[in-house]
């Protein structure tokens, strides 16, 4: 039997839910991945992104009677996930700092208590230490939250996901020319927020061939 | 092309979407334009820390038995929602018998002239 589209799959639901969930599930299996993924970026946190996961596929359940497929079933899923987790960092109260601090310096030892949202510059990571990477996590939260929320929206559907201006376009119905200006604005927003939140960090990432985000030292 | 029409492409700059000619025009434009400059560098610089840092996700899996736990969740709000069902009509029968009962009570004769009419839950 030929793999059914998305479509076919959401007009077998309408007739067969709530009583067969078969179709519901062949959606579920070919999307969850990718929802998780989606979600975890944003939230930084294995079992805050599986709820909400979750909580996106059961919306799902309970709306598709009402989708009507002006957009696509994925630009539809996508959207809802993308609000999902942004709700979500709205509620969820951040994980404290991480054990060691960015700027480890003796000096920091006697230092008061510090704004959470100011997080200093490392001076002496390594390229690899994880604890670096999950601040710097911690921090995108932080800067996610402070963006307005179509900005966010925007940038983890970009930058994120890496979705196609045309994709988005088709998420938001909005002409592709718009969707490049509000991304671009959006990356210089994060910036912003970025350096006031998080310090001068150097933000040259690079790939090493182990998949592994690397920041170079200056 | 001036400030104003290179800050257009900008994105496209950013993504490398532009096609030969208009990059060749757009670079030629960027010297004369130091905002334009700054903020494709910013822009850019953003971009690639996403992308970079998001890459270590790539391969991420829901955890096992993400999609049984999804469907006892359906399937236990299903449940609920049938029993509430359930529970409502019984309600509503008890309470039209017990409107029937008292309108037998105030109006013991009402029964007997109404009884084609009377209210009935069947």
């Amino acid at each position: 039997m030929a793999t059914l589209t998305d479509e076919e799959l959401v007009a077998r639901c309408k007739t067969e839910l709530p009583s067969d969930t078969r179709s519901y599930e062949m959606l579920v299996q070919r999307h969850m991945n990718r929802v998780y993924s989606l979600v975890y970026r944003v939230v930084a946190n294995n079992e805050e992104a599986e709820d909400i996961a979750q909580e996106v596929f059961i919306k799902v359940y309970h709306g598709l009677h009402k989708f009507e497929q002006q957009a696509s079933f994925s630009s539809w899923l996508y959207r809802i996930a993308t609000n999902s987790a942004l709700d979500a960092l709205d509620k969820i109260k951040r994980r404290p700092k991480a054990a060691v601090p960015m700027n480890d310096s003796k000096a920091r030892e006697n230092e008061e208590e510090t704004d959470p949202l100011h997080l200093q510059p490392s001076q002496a990571a390594g390229p690899e230490d994880s604890l670096i990477l999950a601040e710097l996590r911690e921090c995108i939260c932080r800067v996610l939250k402070k963006l307005e929320r179509e900005q966010a929206r925007l940038l983890i559907m970009r930058d994120f996901d890496d979705l196609s201006y045309d994709e988005i376009a088709n998420v938001l119905q909005v002409g592709m020319s718009t969707v490049k200006m509000r991304i671009h604005r959006a990356r210089l927003a994060f910036q912003e927020f970025f350096n006031q939140f998080c310090g001068q960090v150097n933000l040259n990432f690079s790939v090493s061939s182990s998949g592994k985000a690397e920041m170079k030292k200056e | 092309m001036n400030c104003e029409e290179l800050a257009q492409l900008l994105p496209d700059l950013v993504d490398g979407t532009l096609p030969a000619p208009m990059l060749a025009e757009a670079e030629a434009a960027l010297s004369e334009c130091p905002d334009c400059r700054r903020e494709l560098e910013a822009a850019r610089q953003i971009r690639t820390f996403l992308i970079a840092l998001q890459a270590e996700n790539a391969n991420l899996r829901v955890p096992d038995g993400f999609e049984a736990r999804l469907l006892a969740q359906i399937h236990g709000q299903r449940a609920g929602l049938e029993l509430l069902d359930l529970s409502s009509k019984a309600f509503i029968m008890w309470l039209i018998e017990l409107i029937n009962l008292i309108g037998a009570f105030i109006d013991p004769g009402s029964e007997l002239r109404a009884s084609g009419t009377q209210l009935s839950g069947a």
